[in-house]
């Protein structure tokens, strides 16, 4: 009898089980020195049993254990004794497969010259290049989940991603800039677009170069055009975690009982569509459900939340495929896949079309606070803007401000859209992909340490 | 399970000339509340290794938690698939550790059911008409390390750890968040009283007002002010920055007040302690910064002569053998002129206590930039506090703006984690002479 059999026998309303193995292979160069060459083969099971209407999870690495590992999980559900029974939206009693391998695995091809040509590239763009870091992390997943639904679903899916960083230094003066490239397969992803990589490490060389002179952003309130790094990052952070149904179910999110709500400017509009082909990508999540394309702000609009089999229940929504862990070890929460802001009709000229601005460079990381619905990220640098065109550079800052506000107050969103790959750490990381016009933003606070 | 030694020789046979594999085998038990009721309960176990080899002065790593010989040739393949690294010595040799208590018996004598109703006595103590949501998250480990290489280096180590985070969420016609962490080696927090602290500091911060931009004095909290000295400053102290270029300090050189004072000191049986590095180097206290000056950095056995400070951790997921060890501090101390908090507050005319912050993971490591969004604070007019305070942001560079201008270190100490880096830090309160505030 199998373990999810036995826990059915024992009480359990609902029980699945993951067999998820994760191979992360990485080679790290610092300063044309390979410094690593790595890789994690994380392998383990993770069982869940909904029992009285409580979850009690157990995880392990060693499948002997796991029978004596369930009834110690059973008991810990009905040690719960809620009063309000969770109960989880179930689907179809079916067996799937499917895989979308590296067509070039990293094991079989030479990473070393491939970044080696890369840091070229950097190389002759300053002399004041003081650090030019590279990594290939090649990620390849294959998951399989038994569900009591006499549900099993099988999955394969390898990424790939490239992440250069440079600094430049003069005295006690150091500027950084990185990128990251990534996407779904293997070394081929990288092959393709190796000229535009290439040429993406120039500019962060030549940028990090002249942020060493730049002066800073200023401390100041102010209309701003955002790249599309940045744009990704207000999308993600600002509104995507606020849509998250487990946020919306613990009543920490300020979107809560906001459907159907004017949420946004009506320039605004916004899927997660982890079926397209983008760095977050995927067809199945990790409680076995089939990813959906998910309309969450249309037309300013607020339409959906993104769900586990749990929030779906709990909010009578349609499931949407949205419930991952990053590795076998880990609980599975409600997730973003690939954040799709819908492009409009200004051309990157007619955003610029302002008399004083800043314009914010690549994204460097944020954070939202989704209770009291603010958000904080940082920008790697920013422009000037004067009468309608771009001027000197700025050191990086950080920007922050209302949800609501804010993404009212877009009042402009680009035509030219750019892909980006990303990680969100929710707890737990996640490779999430972006596909993001520019837009512009009005009164932005800006935290720079500038006047 | 598989013996270290086992691992080694099946390296040694593979090729590699040298090896050395840490082990973990661990227990968890974790139990999560929302809305004062339980939401789930967690039951782990795991056993992972790490293994590095040297073919050639070529360098390998596998991480595993089972298939152990696949793992073994896949560590070799790898380091056979790269050149010659210059650098490389050779694997620490052994020498005597300091023994540290870090085990409490306590802890493992944890249910599930106890920690439930811990749990429940927090929900009780959260309990009031403005608080509309709360959760609370209580993870207890238990940890059994084993480092060993081919030089003769075979540490073992216990640790215990109860963990606990709990966040209030308050509303009138605003809103105000709390929060409070406890760490312990033992089942000996104070539930009640962490429950009630994250109560008060979310109701603290109904009917926010709006503070005037401008030069401030500003007063961080414990946790501000470790999470800005470890996610700005702290970087530039670590021997692979210092190597390869992304720090500008050197020894020497004149970064902070004659307030402050800032050690890494793992030799203590708190949460933070150590007995060694994930090297097998036995732990040391290094200085990092007194009298103004940066008087070390620290190194693991590859970028330097070794500070005991080779640690594996993912930045944002802390300590974790899934990557081979990298300088990092652990357990860091901070030391002024210990002075009561009133006493602190009482010197600002016209400033910002900052209780809680976001954004300063995503400070600049490199030059120190910081740009912190303040979510829970107070303005402080003429030597008390006013009222609490609208969303504003706080920036400088961590060597020119906030370290040179500490002007003192209340004697309230806290113990914080870090949750970017394998990072915890004791402090107190700091007074900084004129930061810039932005609202």
């Amino acid at each position: 009898m199998n373990i999810i059999d036995e826990a059915l026998n024992q009480g359990a309303e609902y029980a699945d089980l993951r067999q998820d193995i994760k191979r992360v292979y990485t080679v790290l160069r610092e300063n044309r020195r390979t410094s690593g060459s790595e890789v994690q083969i994380n392998a383990g099971f993770f069982l869940r049993v909904l029992v009285n209407g409580s979850w009690g999870f157990g995880m392990t690495t060693d499948q002997k254990d796991l029978p004596s590992l369930l009834p110690q999980v059973l008991k810990s559900a009905r040690a719960q004794k809620r009063k309000e029974k969770v109960t989880v939206k179930e689907t179809t009693s079916e067996t799937v497969k499917m895989e979308k391998k590296a067509k070039k695995r990293f094991v079989d091809e030479d990473k070393i010259d491939f970044l080696k040509g890369v840091e070229a590239s950097a190389s002759d763009q300053s002399d004041r290049i003081s650090s030019v870091t590279g990594s290939v992390t090649a990620v390849e997943r294959w998951i399989r989940i038994h569900t009591s639904e006499e549900r099993t679903v099988e999955t394969r899916v390898d990424k790939i991603s490239l992440r250069m960083s440079i600094a430049c230094k003069e005295s006690n003066n150091i500027e950084h800039r990185s990128k990251t490239w990534g996407g779904v397969g293997g070394m081929e992803f990288l092959l393709e677009q190796e000229d535009s990589v290439r040429e993406g490490t120039a500019q962060l060389a030549r940028e990090a170069d002249l942020l060493v002179d730049a002066e800073h952003s200023p401390s100041a309130v102010v209309d701003c055009v955002l790249s599309n790094s940045l744009a990704g990052t207000l999308l993600h952070e600002a509104f995507g975690h606020a849509v998250e149904a487990d946020l919306i179910a613990s009543n920490e999110s300020l979107l809560a009982g906001k459907i159907g709500e004017q949420v946004a400017a009506s320039c605004v509009t916004m899927q997660d569509d982890p079926t397209r082909l983008l760095y977050g990508y995927y067809l199945y999540d990790h409680e076995g459900v089939k990813a959906q394309p998910t309309m969450l702000v249309e037309h300013g609009v607020l339409k959906s939340f993104l769900h586990s089999r749990e929030t779906a229940a709990l909010l009578n929504a349609p499931l949407t495929g949205h419930c991952k862990a990053e590795l076998y070890s880990n609980i599975p929460i409600v997730r973003q896949g690939n954040t799709i802001l819908h492009p409009q009709d200004y051309s990157f000229p007619e955003l610029l079309e302002m008399k004083e601005g800043l314009f914010l460079g690549d994204s460097a990381g944020g954070q939202v606070n989704v209770g009291e619905g603010t958000f904080t990220f940082g920008t790697q640098y920013a422009r000037e803007i004067k009468d309608g065109e771009l001027g000197k550079y700025l050191k990086g800052c950080s920007l922050s401000g209302n949800v609501l506000e804010t993404m009212k107050n877009v009042d402009a969103v680009g035509k030219e859209v750019v892909v980006i790959a990303a990680g969100c750490g929710k707890g737990q990381l996640d490779y999430q992909g972006r596909s993001m016009p520019n837009i512009r933003v009005r009164e932005v606070m800006i935290g720079g340490r500038g006047k | 399970m598989v013996e270290v030694n086992k691992i080694l020789e099946y390296a040694q046979k593979q090729g590699a000339s040298e090896a050395e594999v840490i082990k973990d085998n661990s227990k968890i038990q974790y139990v999560r509340f929302e809305l004062r009721e339980p939401k789930q309960t967690f039951l782990g176990k795991t056993n992972e290794y790490a293994l590095r080899v040297v073919v050639d002065g070529r360098r390998g790593f596998s991480y595993f938690t089972s298939n152990w010989e696949d793992a073994v040739k896949e560590a070799v393949s790898l380091a056979k698939s790269r050149e010659k690294d210059e650098r490389w010595t050779a694997f620490v040799s052994d020498r005597p550790t300091k023994p540290l208590n870090l085990y409490h018996k306590s802890a493992e004598e944890v249910s599930i059911e106890q920690m439930i109703d811990d749990m429940r006595l927090i929900c009780e103590a959260t309990e009031h008409k403005h608080i509309v949501a709360s959760n609370i998250d209580c993870q207890l480990g238990l940890s059994q390390v084993e480092v060993a290489n081919t030089s003769g280096v075979h540490k073992k180590e216990a640790s215990s750890i109860l963990a606990l985070r709990v966040m209030c969420r308050a509303a009138d016609s605003g809103y105000g968040m709390g929060y409070s962490y406890g760490y312990s080696l033992g089942h000996d927090l104070d539930f009640f009283r962490l429950g009630e602290e994250a109560r008060e500091n979310a109701l603290s911060q109904l009917g926010k007002q709006k503070i005037e931009s401008g030069d401030k004095k500003v007063v961080m909290a414990p946790r501000v002010f470790s999470n800005l000295l470890i996610c700005a400053a702290l970087p530039s102290f670590l021997g692979d920055n210092v190597v390869e270029g992304r720090s500008t300090l050197h020894i020497g050189k004149e970064v902070a007040s004659e307030s402050f004072h800032l050690q890494e000191n793992p030799l203590v049986e708190t949460p933070s302690g150590r007995i060694c590095d994930d090297e097998g180097t036995p732990s040391q206290t290094v200085d990092l910064i007194s009298e103004k000056k940066v008087k070390n950095f620290l190194y693991d056995n590859y970028y330097g002569e070794s500070t005991a400070s080779a640690i594996r951790y993912f930045r944002y997921r802390g300590r974790t053998l899934r990557s081979p060890p990298r300088p990092a501090a652990t357990s860091l101390q901070i030391a002024g002129n210990p002075t009561p908090l009133d006493e602190l507050i009482s010197e600002v005319k016209d400033g910002l206590l900052v209780i809680d912050e976001t954004n300063s993971h995503a400070s600049k490591p490199q030059s120190g930039l910081f740009s912190i969004a303040v979510t829970s604070g107070f303005i402080i007019k003429n030597g008390e506090i006013a009222s609490p305070v609208k969303r504003c942001m706080v920036s400088g560079l961590a060597f020119e703006d906030l370290l040179p201008n500490v002007v003192l270190i209340s004697e309230e100490k806290e113990f914080h984690r870090s949750f970017v880096y394998p990072t915890y830090a004791e402090t107190g309160y700091a007074l900084i002479d004129l930061l810039r505030v932005t609202a």
